[in-house]
């Protein structure tokens, strides 16, 4: 299995590469950082200058490339952001990162038992009236635009109900300095906006799954052997089906670390997402790839985990 | 054989988790020089004073009770904003952004200040600078600082500090390869700078500038004075030492003004205590000429506009500034716990004619445009809802000078309000036929169409449009509507290498070959001058079309004027130039509407006093923090 | 074979209806039978028939939906409307069903031996160690070969074969009285076929116990039953001997499947003879006899109403009005000893 690893790792290297190239020159195309200075008629040819030197815009968009990938690789530098008032890029997207995990990781945790039970629940009682609920719930949650979630949060918690079960409306400012119980009660919200759509998309998606499941025949096996009820459901039905929810989980956990702009914003919480809005408008070319490259490292790193998971979980699967 | 290779995998995964999600001590965010002061958001309202009004008007307000408690002081005022700058290097060009200047406003203080009226006062000057013209056509100013200025950290203020930012500003190291001055400091505009042949201090608070040429802005000059004892390395610390407020020893800077810097967690907050050493403001809208009452204030940065009055509405923040909305006057106008407050702004909108379009070369039908614009219905329609009585009923009828301020003349009354049958007159004077499709036509010049462009996405400007639009077909004339997006507005025609700043700080004009009118936005202030560059033939640019030689030489010498008083005058001739056909039938392309107001919306239950000065040169919510009062 | 032994399971009157959207399908109707110890009965018929349908009714493995009427004793229980408890202590120790499809019949993600070793310990009071042990003999006894090794593979790395076998082993972990076997070769190879046949008769002498053979395969009735029970439309036709089902069938239905089968011995050339027409909806079944719409002897008297199961001889009863009426057939060589 390692092996396998080490050689999927080899394989992504090439891949990210060639995707930091398009990117960069994508963003290149887009805009000059000295277009901002076009607006400025009395501006002195020195701020001109300082551009050209730090991000070396005389030269073609391949060697620009060239350096800052050199950088990264032989001096691990991200380069500097322009939008940031030339902070160097690694802390900023190292902070952003934790940031963006600390709504994440817990999301992501609440996701999947929430649409794990969820998806039990509705295939064991299909057609029934909670079964309806669920779907009708499930539905809405995917429906439902994070923006009036997140508002409609704030406004119940921030205004009507104030303070109710110490849950707070918005990011906890001086964190450094905040209490855990701070902490905790500012992720509340954030949490529930960011994974009501995903909670709902998993657990439409987990009940097919497991009704697909609970109508194989190894099911019915597995009650003619005259095992409780309980059992066939939760250990037999419910190991098959989280084979497929790997893939979900994988691909719903790399999404959730890119860092959700919508959620982020409205609740202020100072992760990927915002930073890397303010980024783009700004023709922030550092910053941005800075930002890319980490979510893509990630995407691909959970990727290869689930598949990776896959072989832990299904034996039929070989990796030689 | 399952279970092993499942407990090893959940161990890496537990373990990446876990570095994920430790909030470490990341380094990169806090820079935290001082440990962090106040950051509670105390009640100041101790026992739930009510003490509120619940007036929207704009100016000050003040309670007689807080005066007799003298320092009910205490508190940090929150305000939430949008926008965070990237660095505090106001000059960089890089860094061009209004909340930056926001920033730095309660910190630093200019030797002249800017009023309600949008006019200038000495604030670190104790008098009026005295001018002399000399024979050989330099002129000098002699001026005096108050006495008793001091710096936060206790370091007297002198005029060596004014010295100091005027060298570290024109510091060079060499010549680059075209000749040009190599400057070290980054800094946008160095006019009325680069023309001074001499500076001299003659003590403490007196010194003495000599011009090679009178400058007409020259009282603007001067502005955020740098500490020259927290700045021993020159240009070269103060290039670095702006960007994050900390010079190469690690000290925060020191401030004139009524607040201190004191740390900013990039993303989230940037914090500001109160100068102990403050030695009071010298504006004529201050209503304490003390230190501040609040602790200190903290910026909190929400990027979305919703959330912001959310916040306020929580007790999270104490006041927001921002773009006007309709949430405004629904969420927070009509709750009585809030203030809903406008000030009138230095910006204003501006309808400009292309004098090159077929139809606009002729006065007749511009007047015909004037006639059927009817600038109070614009007021009633868009403004007067959101900001009351606030600005003019009538409009704005100057380009020069704006309401607010005691030179301002309107010069378009003779075209006020809805003159449907005028402007009918004129055109058929013109030799336009009504069609069918109730719009004028000329035998040569064909139907009188019109496109008018701006900036789109503004949902404000566009209704502007639409109104107007509605206005003139009723005269039969079709206006055509053909906005782009903010950018693409500046880079439609490549932005041309003489584009012009047509103020202080404005933006410069789209190319009018491409419209036929532009719906855009000036900024004024204290000292007009800059307007004149959109309208001058030799500045290589005529947005508009207009070349007139005598405009180009009244101009220059407004510019000469020695006396404020007749400058002021001089300019409002400038004026009738564009705004009228009185010098001449290249006259009236300029239709200017209104200003803009800055709007803000502040707890008025906790905050007893919270008169946002009146944002005249676009100098933020805290031109006039010491005025703020949390109720005791 | 059989003496005067103890009757392991007896149905009476047994009917299954499915309400559906198109309809109520009537599978089963008024089946009535007794199985007993040591006894192999085959239950025989198309796919329609109703064969699976009345074992999965017995086990109590059919959704809540089904209606359900009748009567199945199995020793001192009633199984029709047991309680969930009681059943599922039944089933898998004192009945054991095998399935059709080995190939998902197994839960891919488990290994063999833990579901074999599943079936030992949820029954009885057994360590899981000694369980796996347990079945590890099990596959042993059942012909795969390197059981230990094996019983910690998963099913995939079984052949169809070695899988049928290995649900075999399961049935008869706990020494079940009553064996349920549907269509236990129909899904494999013929030359695997044969050896899962073998084993199965391995199985039934190790343990004694009663197999109901649920199947469509003549050829593998012949080799292991006792008695016959040929079903079609949900009812059953006839029941007999294996001889006298085979040699001295009285109902044209069996009949019309007996000379359907190819023979080995058939003179070269011959055709076979299908039984023209499909078998009946069972939502819309025919009025009078189900089977009458394919039946070369129908008569008016057909149209009349269902006809009765009735006895032609002691232990041989067949349900059709003409069943006196019936020609000879022709004595065929045995086939079996």
């Amino acid at each position: 299995m390692f092996a396998y690893a080490a050689r999927r790792l080899m394989a992504t290297i090439p891949l990210l590469i060639l995707a930091s190239f398009l990117i960069f020159w994508t963003v290149n195309e887009i805009g000059d950082p000295r277009d901002k200075l076009a607006a400025c008629a009395t501006c002195d040819q020195s701020a001109y200058d300082r551009l050209v030197d730090l991000y070396e815009l005389d030269k073609p968009v391949v060697i620009r490339w060239g350096s800052w990938l050199g950088n990264i690789a032989f001096h691990g530098d991200m380069g500097t952001a322009l939008s940031q008032g030339e902070d160097p890029v690694k802390p900023i997207v190292i902070t952003r990162t934790k940031n963006t995990a600390m709504i994440a990781i817990p999301a992501f945790l609440t996701i999947v038992i929430l649409a794990v039970a969820l998806s039990v629940y509705s295939a064991i009682r299909q057609y029934s009236l909670s079964d309806y609920t669920i779907t009708a719930l499930s539905f809405a949650g995917i429906a439902l635009p994070t923006f009036v979630l997140g508002l409609f949060l704030q406004v119940l918690w921030g205004i009507w109900i104030q303070d109710w079960l110490g849950i707070k409306p918005f990011y906890v400012t001086g964190k450094h300095t905040a209490s855990f119980g701070d902490l905790v009660s500012s992720i509340v919200l954030p949490v529930i906006t960011l994974s009501a759509v995903f909670i709902g998309a998993e657990s439409r998606f987990g009940r097919s799954a497991m009704l697909e499941i609970i109508n194989a025949d190894y099911i019915r096996t597995a009650r003619a052997k005259g095992l409780p009820e309980r059992r066939v459901i939760f250990k037999h039905a419910l190991r098959n089906a989280l084979i497929p929810f790997i893939t979900i989980w994988a691909l719903d956990f790399a999404a959730l670390l890119g860092g959700s702009v919508i959620t982020e914003s409205i609740f202020s919480w100072p992760g990927l997402g915002p930073i890397f809005l303010t980024a783009i408008t700004g023709q922030d070319i550092h910053l941005i790839m800075g930002i890319v490259l980490v979510v893509s490292m990630m995407a691909i790193g959970f990727n290869l985990i689930a598949d990776l998971l896959y072989g832990v979980f299904d034996p039929r699967i070989r990796y030689d | 054989m399952i279970k092993r290779r499942l407990f090893k995998l959940l161990a890496l995964l537990f373990a990446f988790a876990l570095i994920a999600a430790a909030c470490g001590d990341s380094s990169g965010s806090d820079d935290n020089a001082g440990g962090d002061s106040t950051t509670t958001t105390t009640e100041a309202s101790s026992g739930g004073g009510d003490e509120s009004t619940t007036t929207t008007a704009a100016p000050p307000e003040t309670t007689e009770t807080t005066a007799g408690e003298a320092m009910s002081s205490g508190g940090t005022l929150i305000w939430a904003h949008e926008q965070e700058p990237p660095d505090l290097h106001l000059s960089d060009p890089n860094n061009n952004l209004t909340i930056t200047a926001w920033i730095l406003q309660p910190l630093l203080e200019d030797l002249y200040g800017v009023d309600s009226t949008t006019s200038y006062y000495p604030e670190l000057l104790a008098e009026e600078g005295v001018l002399t013209t000399n024979d050989d056509g330099s002129v000098t100013v002699d001026f005096k600082l108050r006495d008793g200025l001091m710096w936060s950290d206790g370091v007297p203020f002198t005029s060596e500090d004014v010295k100091f930012t005027y060298d570290t500003i024109m510091e060079t190291d060499g010549e680059d390869e075209d000749g040009n001055p190599n400057y070290i400091l980054s800094v946008s505009d160095r006019t009325g700078l680069d023309t001074i042949t001499d500076f001299t201090v003659k003590s403490d608070t007196e010194f003495s500038v000599t011009w090679s040429d009178f400058f007409a802005g020259w009282k603007g000059v001067f502005g955020n004075i740098l500490p020259a004892h927290a700045l021993p390395g020159g240009a070269a610390e103060a290039e670095e030492a702006l960007r994050d407020w900390t010079n190469a020893a690690g000290d925060i800077l020191p401030s004139t003004g009524p607040m201190v810097f004191d740390s900013w967690e990039k993303g989230v907050s940037l914090k500001m205590v109160r100068n102990e050493n403050y030695h009071g403001s010298h504006s004529p809208d201050a209503v304490n000429t003390g230190l501040a009452y609040v602790d200190g204030v903290t910026i909190n940065f929400v990027p979305d506009t919703d959330a912001q009055i959310n916040a306020l509405k929580a007790g999270e923040a104490d006041m927001i500034m921002t773009q006007p909305q309709l949430q405004f006057g629904e969420r927070l106008s009509s709750d009585n716990q809030f203030t809903v407050a406008s000030t009138a702004g230095p910006v204003f909108e501006h309808w400009g004619l292309n004098l090159l379009n077929v139809h606009l070369a002729d006065p007749l039908v511009r007047e015909a445009l004037a006639y059927s614009l009817d600038k109070s219905e614009v007021m009633a329609g868009l403004y007067t809802p959101l900001f009351g009585d606030l600005l003019p009923a009538e409009g704005l009828g100057n380009t020069y000078w704006m309401s607010n301020q005691p030179a301002y003349v309107d010069h378009q009354t003779e075209w006020a309000g809805a003159q449907v049958d005028a402007a009918k007159t004129k055109l058929e004077e013109a030799g336009y036929t009504m069609g069918d499709d109730g719009f004028y036509t000329h035998p040569e010049r064909g139907k009188l169409t019109l496109r008018v462009g701006t900036t789109g996405g503004n949902a404000l400007r566009e209704l502007q449009q639409q109104i107007i639009q509605e206005q003139m077909k009723k005269a039969g004339i079709e206006i055509v509507i053909d906005n782009v997006p903010g950018g693409a507005y500046f880079g439609e025609k490549p932005f041309s290498d003489e584009a012009l700043a047509a103020s202080a700080s404005g933006g410069a004009e789209g190319d009018p070959t491409i419209w036929d009118i532009t719906q855009f936005a000036w900024v004024g202030g204290p000292w007009p001058g800059g307007q004149s560059g959109a309208y001058k033939s030799d500045s290589g640019f005529a947005p508009y079309g207009f070349v007139n030689a005598e405009f180009d030489a009244r101009s220059d010498e407004c510019d000469a004027t020695v006396d404020d008083a007749t400058r002021a005058d001089c300019y409002n001739e400038l004026d009738t130039y564009v705004t009228t056909l009185q010098h001449g039938d290249d006259g009236l392309f300029m239709l200017p509407l209104t200003q803009k107001p800055s709007y803000y919306a502040y707890n008025s239950e906790r905050l007893v006093s919270a008169g946002v000065a009146p944002d005249a040169n676009l100098g933020g919510p805290l031109s006039n923090v010491y005025d703020f009062q949390f109720a005791g | 074979m059989s003496s005067a032994a103890e009757t392991v399971l007896s149905v009476r009157d047994l009917s299954v209806s499915f309400p559906t959207s198109e309809g109520t399908v009537k599978a089963v109707q008024d089946v009535s039978f007794d199985i007993r110890a040591g006894e192999v009965l085959a239950v025989v018929g198309e796919s329609g028939s109703g064969k699976s349908v009345t074992a999965l009714a017995v086990m109590g493995l059919h959704p809540k939906s089904a209606e359900i009427t009748g009567s199945a004793r199995f020793g001192e229980h009633e199984l029709l409307g047991l309680d969930d408890k009681t059943m599922r202590r039944i089933r898998g120790d004192e009945i054991a069903m095998i399935f059709q499809d080995p190939m998902t019949a197994l839960n891919p993600v488990f290994t063999v031996g833990g579901q074999i070793a599943e079936a030992i310990w949820i029954h009885r009071d057994i360590q899981k160690k000694a369980a796996m042990e347990r079945a590890a003999e099990l596959l042993d006894l059942v012909g795969v070969p390197e059981a230990k090794r094996r019983a910690r593979q998963y099913p995939h790395e079984y052949s169809g074969g070695m899988r049928q076998r290995a649900m075999i082993a399961m049935a008869i972990a706990n020494d079940p009285k009553l064996l349920i076997a549907d269509e236990p070769t129909t899904a494999l190879d013929v030359t695997i076929q044969a050896q899962v046949i073998e084993t199965m008769k391995a199985a039934q002498d190790a343990t004694g116990a009663a197999m109901m053979l649920i199947t469509h395969d003549l050829g593998l009735v012949a080799g292991l039953a006792d008695r016959i029970q040929v079903m079609y439309g949900g009812r059953i036709v006839e029941t007999g001997t294996t001889d006298e089902v085979f040699y001295g069938s009285s109902n044209p239905y069996t009949r019309g499947l007996m000379s359907s089968i190819p023979r080995l011995d058939a003179r070269e050339a011959a055709r076979l003879t299908p039984i023209p027409g499909a078998p009946p909806s069972l939502i819309n079944l025919p009025k009078g006899c189900s089977f009458r719409p394919r039946c070369t002897f129908r008569t008016e008297i057909c149209l009349s109403g269902v006809p009765e199961l009735e006895e032609v001889a002691p232990g041989h009863s067949t349900r059709c009005f003409h069943s006196g009426d019936l020609p000879e057939l022709e004595v065929m060589v045995e086939v079996h000893s």
